[in-house]
């Protein structure tokens, strides 16, 4: 169900799949060649143009310090993004795997693994990774730990469902019958036949993700300066709103036009790989 | 029935219980010696000892624990270590002001979302389109975009509310109001989304049922189908996404209440979190976990009473 037609078939049939893919591979190639496409070092202080407003030299103004906006945005963008898929891919790899081993290491595990699970949902995950970067110490290592950890439980939640009903069927009965190792039978047969409900999974945990990282570097308990993230630009222009609204309310477009992209991107993946679920009326 | 509630409020002590345990321990879980990890680089032998008597870490584990337990049950979360005052009102006030903000916002964006979802899943395509374009805005519009946005336009551009603060309810009502206004707003965007977008497919989900094509083929108009039918039975999903979302609201509180300086729960633990105050912190994140598991709760039970169809076992 995961080949190169299927995707082929999402970039002709549905246009919001076109438009969030261009607009997500531009961010891609951003981040991949950010110091060649800012103007200025994001960290370059020039101190006879703080606040400076939008010109030739600085095209969308300078900060308090007269950093360059415009490069601070792209670095900025490159770190959250490049933070949160990171973490994302913890997330999705020990998720699944918990759930893997939720769903297929016997009574034991099941119990101890899913009521952790249970446990988590019981506080949303900002809560969590302020309480514990607290104790540990923001800064990226830490910040892409935490938020991974902490989005493991609803990857092991899907893989888990999404195993136990795939395991009642025949084809599993037939592999346990012809004596495939339970190894075996997870990776070839159950795995590839939940990737969907993952795959979905994943797309909205990314949005969610960059918020967390963008709200946490906002409250100054992610990324640490000189580094530069979108949510530490918020979090010092702050301050500023008066002074220079500009600077406080271009990292919030660009955070809300990702997080745009994002939605629309996963709902078209999710309509594309649900068959009940149709725009028409 | 009522063996379901019971079961279900078991449950949910049980649950609390198990967080607080982990809460309690989770200082000794974590490698090293609590007094240092909670000192951090300020840590000198004195300090430390002074820490350790204080929070009564030289004491056996069991008794700090029921203390702790004792201390929770009576809403009791020990002394701030920064300024040495107690913790349980404060917290609670605090509380209070978090509630306003996302009671006020729930109310507004299910006073939208619900009727721009039925007006969705009702209407001609044009129109729906255009509903859900909207709600998918919405649900991009979190409080960390709509926060800066709002206050660019409403606090400075417009000058119509003051950019952040608080003022009691007690002292100035009207003020109180004014200062509500713009932390409320930035909440509801999103919630709005989800509402909208809920609302519309539980709606569609409906209509396309056998009893809904019954009812309109025994003569009834579409409207009167629509609010008879569809409606009633749209209703329980609905109520318990907007339980769900009070949840996931609070944690919208966290950028909101920064942002507007809004004194609630969420800049409580940001405070205590930038001093290290494990007390609070801890105190924290029981509260959030009380409160959520409490709206899991009721909303579980007022499925049981809105649904005949659901069963108790």
């Amino acid at each position: 169900m995961f080949n190169i037609l299927f995707f082929k078939k999402l970039l002709k049939k549905d246009i919001r799949f076109v438009i969030g893919s261009i607009v997500i591979l531009c961010f891609g190639l951003l981040m991949i060649f950010a110091p060649f496409i800012a103007p200025y070092d994001p960290t370059e202080m020039h101190y006879e143009h703080t606040f400076s407003s939008p010109s030739k030299a600085f095209l969308l103004g300078t900060d308090e310090y007269g950093r360059d906006v415009l490069s601070r945005l792209i670095y900025g963008t490159r770190a959250s993004l490049f933070i949160s898929t990171s973490a994302l891919v913890l997330a999705t790899v020990g998720g699944v795997l918990l759930g893997l081993v939720g769903a297929n290491g016997g009574p034991i595990l099941e119990i101890l693994t899913m009521r952790l699970v249970d446990l988590t949902f019981c506080i949303p995950p900002i809560f969590l990774a302020i309480s514990i970067i607290a104790f540990l110490g923001s800064g990226l290592g830490n910040l892409i730990l935490v938020m991974g950890v902490l989005y493991m439980p609803q990857f092991a939640r899907i893989t888990y469902t999404s195993c136990l009903s795939v395991k009642e069927s025949q084809y599993i009965e037939a592999a346990n019958a012809l004596g495939c190792p339970r190894y075996h039978i997870v990776i070839k047969h159950i795995l590839p036949n939940i990737i969907s409900p993952i795959i979905v999974q994943t797309s909205f945990s990314l949005g969610a993700l960059i918020l967390l990282e963008t709200g946490l570097s906002f409250l100054g308990l992610g990324i640490l300066p000189p580094a530069t993230s979108l949510g530490l630009m918020l979090g010092t222009a702050k301050s500023y709103l008066y002074i220079d609204s500009r600077l406080l309310l271009l990292p919030a477009v660009i955070v809300g036009i990702i997080v745009l992209t994002i939605n629309i991107l996963g709902d078209a993946i999710r309509d594309a790989l649900d068959p009940t679920i149709s725009l028409k009326k | 029935m009522f063996q379901y509630i019971l079961r279900r409020i078991a449950i949910s002590i049980i649950t609390i219980f198990v967080i607080f345990t982990i809460v309690s321990l989770i200082l000794y879980i974590i490698p090293g010696d609590p007094a240092y990890i909670i000192l951090g680089d300020s840590a000198t032998p004195e300090t430390v000892a002074a820490l350790r008597t204080s929070l009564g870490l030289d004491r056996p584990l069991f008794v700090q624990y029921y203390d702790r337990l004792k201390g929770f049950m009576r809403f009791d979360f020990g002394k701030s270590l920064y300024n040495n005052r107690s913790i349980g009102p404060e917290l609670a006030n605090r509380l209070g002001r978090t509630f306003e903000l996302v009671i006020t916002a729930m109310i507004l964006s299910s006073l939208i979302g619900i009727p721009l979802g039925i007006w969705a899943a009702s209407s001609t395509k044009f129109t729906d389109l255009l509903i859900s374009a909207f709600s998918i805005i919405g649900l991009s519009l979190p409080s960390i975009v709509s926060g800066p946005i709002i206050s660019f336009l409403l606090g400075v551009k417009w000058k119509i509310f003051p950019s952040s603060g608080f003022i009691s309810s007690g002292t100035n009502l009207s003020g109180h109001l004014v200062f509500l206004a713009m932390p409320v707003l930035s909440l509801t965007f999103f919630t709005t989304g989800i509402i909208t977008r809920m609302t519309r497919s539980c709606v569609l989900d409906n209509i396309r049922k056998d009893y809904a094509r019954t009812a309109s083929a025994k003569g009834l108009t579409k409207t009167q189908v629509l609010f008879k039918h569809v409606l009633k039975n749209s209703m329980i999903p609905i109520a318990t996404l907007i339980g769900m979302r009070m949840g996931v609201m609070l944690a919208g509180t966290v950028i909101t209440e920064t942002l507007f300086n809004w004194p609630g729960l969420s800049s409580f633990l940001i405070d205590a979190a930038y001093r290290r105050d494990y007390p609070i912190i801890q105190a924290v994140v029981l509260t959030v976990a009380v409160v959520f598991v409490f709206l899991n709760l009721l909303v579980d039970l007022l499925l049981g009473v809105l649904d005949p169809q659901i069963k108790y076992n």
